[in-house]
């Protein structure tokens, strides 16, 4: 049986013979029209999608008992208030803890209004998933949400965030959990900035090594916005993020920071579509991709500055780091202008190594496997030096430390 | 003590990609001594130094290299480096991400190890970098920078000498450590030789020029040129140099 076939199979059966609600139906329609992604659809070309096929269950998981969730999870960060959610379902007392400047409201419609194919894995959680927590942000904010998977069964965290005009929010989203082989997480965060509002967000995948994390980002920035990214990619069998970034407003700026890290047979894919729609706009993309052992690394910086953006900068620095004979880290610096009035730079490298850099601290009495950490370590350190939050960075380091084996850290510039 | 030199080259023969560069060099350095090796563009005196210091990619096809009564060419570069060689690079690499104080810490307690002493602690250490930083006129901000990372030229070749004042070697080896610097960071890098010339320890200063050798003086000079040493004399023979250039020498070894 086909994967999709099978998909509407178990949702048919997970219904139970009960009426679908609208936005399910809706999901449903839409999926059949635009099918699953395959390998020749060139924005999904790197990522592992025979994982979908491989998924045993699409139908979500029930919450794991919240015992059973305590022990993995990481030291709270001074500052933020935390919010859990269990197998993808926000927790039932979500309205009292949220920090002060942080509402929630009930969704629109517009929730479920799709930017583009790149969404398509976004319609599962739809599909599947419980409504989206609709979050409003006024005034100043931290949020950690932990979203945490357990047992088997699927799991579909959804996130709505609005940020009021000149609002600011500082949001740590991780994904943890030990799930079954080949269980599937699949989250949508969408956001809305409004003008001059500022969002830090930090995103760190830390799943155990035999989920299947696909990963839907849309975010709308209006004018004189301010977003700022920085995702970490360590777990998971299979993880792909795709994200779809829209600066619609004048003098919108997003800074994209992230880091895979990827070991054994890990395939860890991101692609960052970036649109310049408006004048002044200005987009980074930093990406530090480390690939040892079979694993795959891939990154799509896929970005459009349409004719009229006039004065938009743009900036790519890509970087891979290939660490086994069996590694792959694939690079897409894509820039697509249909204006001459634009300041755009990129560069994409991979490669092993630096001979000349390995010598020179063989040279000072270093040990090979010391001077190779060094060397990994500080390939990596441009991503994590965008991480501002001293005791997450600690504990991303640590969680570095724990997949990667071999790091210094400590010789990392601060 | 043995009379044993400290280091004894004879009749060194290397290649590169299958081209032989240096095709019997023979030199002998005692404790305590400064030898400057000189001579004309693609002579191999920057492939002698990364020969001695172990760098891949040359390939010794005959000859033998004693350091310290030890096998040199047996050893691996990191031990090379503890046995107490040092080499100064005439292109000092940039390594961002690598903390300059991390990497001379970790340099320095690597040699300690070896040395039989413990690490040196934080504030020991501080201590000593930051005299020879002055020393050196290296401002401190460097120490908290990536290796080399946005120096200017002065600024890694100061660098260089500032590793090698930290680090005390036995021998170090300048490949031309004096190349692109003005007179006044000249004049610093040589006062960071002369700082730490000792009975003990010796220099092999790879140059072009005899303006180095005029703040350091040599006790021997060497013209290497065609692979080979092809004259050895006092200090004298570098103002010889200066002033009739290298191609007497070539047309004398010719002949």
């Amino acid at each position: 049986m086909q994967t999709l076939e099978r998909i509407f199979s178990e949702y048919r059966h997970w219904q139970d013979g009960h009426p679908p609600e609208t936005r399910r139906r809706s999901a449903a329609e839409q999926l059949r029209e635009l099918g699953l992604p395959g390998v020749r659809d060139e924005q999904w070309r790197y990522a592992n999608l025979r994982a979908l096929d491989q998924v045993p269950d699409f139908a979500p998981a029930a919450p794991a008992a919240p015992s059973a969730l305590v022990p993995a999870l990481p030291e709270p960060v001074p500052g933020f208030a935390r919010l859990i959610f269990n197998n993808g379902l926000a927790p039932d007392d979500l309205p009292r803890r949220l920090p002060p400047g942080v509402s929630v409201h009930a969704p629109s419609g517009q929730w479920y209004t799709l930017l583009g194919a790149d969404e398509r894995l976004a319609l599962l959680q739809q599909l599947f998933g419980a409504e989206a927590s609709v979050l409003r942000v006024n005034g100043a904010a931290q949020l950690e949400i932990l979203y945490v998977a357990q047992g088997s069964g699927a799991s579909y965290p959804a996130l709505h965030l609005e940020l009021a005009p000149g609002a600011r929010l500082e949001l740590i989203e991780r994904h943890l959990g030990a799930h079954e082989a080949g269980g599937l997480i699949c989250p949508h965060v969408r956001i809305a900035l409004g003008a001059t509002a500022e969002l830090q967000h930090y995103r760190i995948q830390n799943l155990g090594t035999r989920s299947v994390f696909y990963d839907t980002l849309s975010v709308q920035l209006a004018e004189s916005a301010r977003y700022r990214v920085c995702q970490v990619a360590l777990g998971a069998a299979t993880a792909r993020t795709s994200a779809l970034l829209r600066l619609q407003g004048r003098a919108a700026a997003l800074e994209w920071h992230g880091l895979s890290a990827a070991r054994d047979q890990q395939v860890s894919d991101c692609r960052v579509r970036c649109d310049h729609v408006a004048l002044d706009t200005a987009s980074t993309a930093l990406f530090r991709g480390l690939a040892s052992a079979r694993a795959r690394v891939g990154f799509d910086g896929d970005v459009q500055v349409i004719a009229n953006a006039h004065g938009a900068k743009v900036r790519q620095s890509l970087r891979g780091l290939l660490e086994g004979s069996g590694s792959e880290v694939n690079l897409r610096p894509r820039l697509t202008i249909h204006t001459d009035q634009i300041e755009a730079t990129h560069g994409a490298t991979t490669g092993q190594l630096d001979e000349q850099l390995l010598f020179y601290l063989l040279s000072r009495g270093l040990d090979p496997a010391t001077a190779r950490a060094l060397l990994k370590s500080a390939f990596l350190g441009d991503a994590l030096a965008a991480i501002g939050i001293a005791p997450l960075r600690q504990q991303i380091e640590q969680s570095l430390v724990a997949h990667l084996g071999d790091l210094i850290l400590g010789g990392i510039p601060t | 003590m043995s009379d044993e030199p400290l280091l004894s080259i004879e009749n060194l023969q290397v290649s590169v990609a299958g081209q032989p560069v240096l095709r019997g060099v023979n030199l002998s350095v005692q404790r305590g001594e400064v030898h400057a090796i000189m001579g004309p563009n693609g002579s191999g005196k920057s492939t002698l130094a990364h020969v001695l210091a172990g760098r891949s990619g040359y390939q010794v096809t005959g000859g033998s290299v004693r350091y310290l009564g030890r096998d040199l060419l047996a050893l691996a570069p990191e031990e090379r480096a503890r046995a107490g060689l040092f080499l100064g690079f005439q292109y000092p690499v940039e390594i961002p991400g690598v903390n300059n104080a991390y990497l001379l810490k970790a340099a320095l307690n690597a040699i300690r190890r070896e040395r039989g002493q413990s690490e040196i602690d934080a504030f020991d250490f501080l201590n000593l970098v930051k005299a020879r930083m002055q020393t050196m006129q290296i401002d401190e901000a460097l120490l908290s920078r990536g290796v080399n990372e946005g120096f200017s030229g002065g600024e890694k070749k100061r660098n260089e000498i500032l590793q090698m004042l930290v680090l005390e070697p036995v021998l170090a080896v300048l490949d031309e450590t004096d190349s692109g610097l003005d007179i006044d960071a000249l004049k610093l890098v040589a006062r960071g030789i002369n700082t730490l010339r000792s009975p003990e320890r010796s220099f092999v200063l790879v140059t072009h020029y005899q303006r180095l050798l005029d703040h350091v003086v040599p006790d021997q000079v060497h013209v290497l040129a065609r692979g080979r040493v092809l004259r050895s004399a006092g200090p004298e023979l570098a103002q010889e140099l200066e002033r009739r250039g290298y191609d007497w020498l070539l047309e004398q070894a010719a002949a």
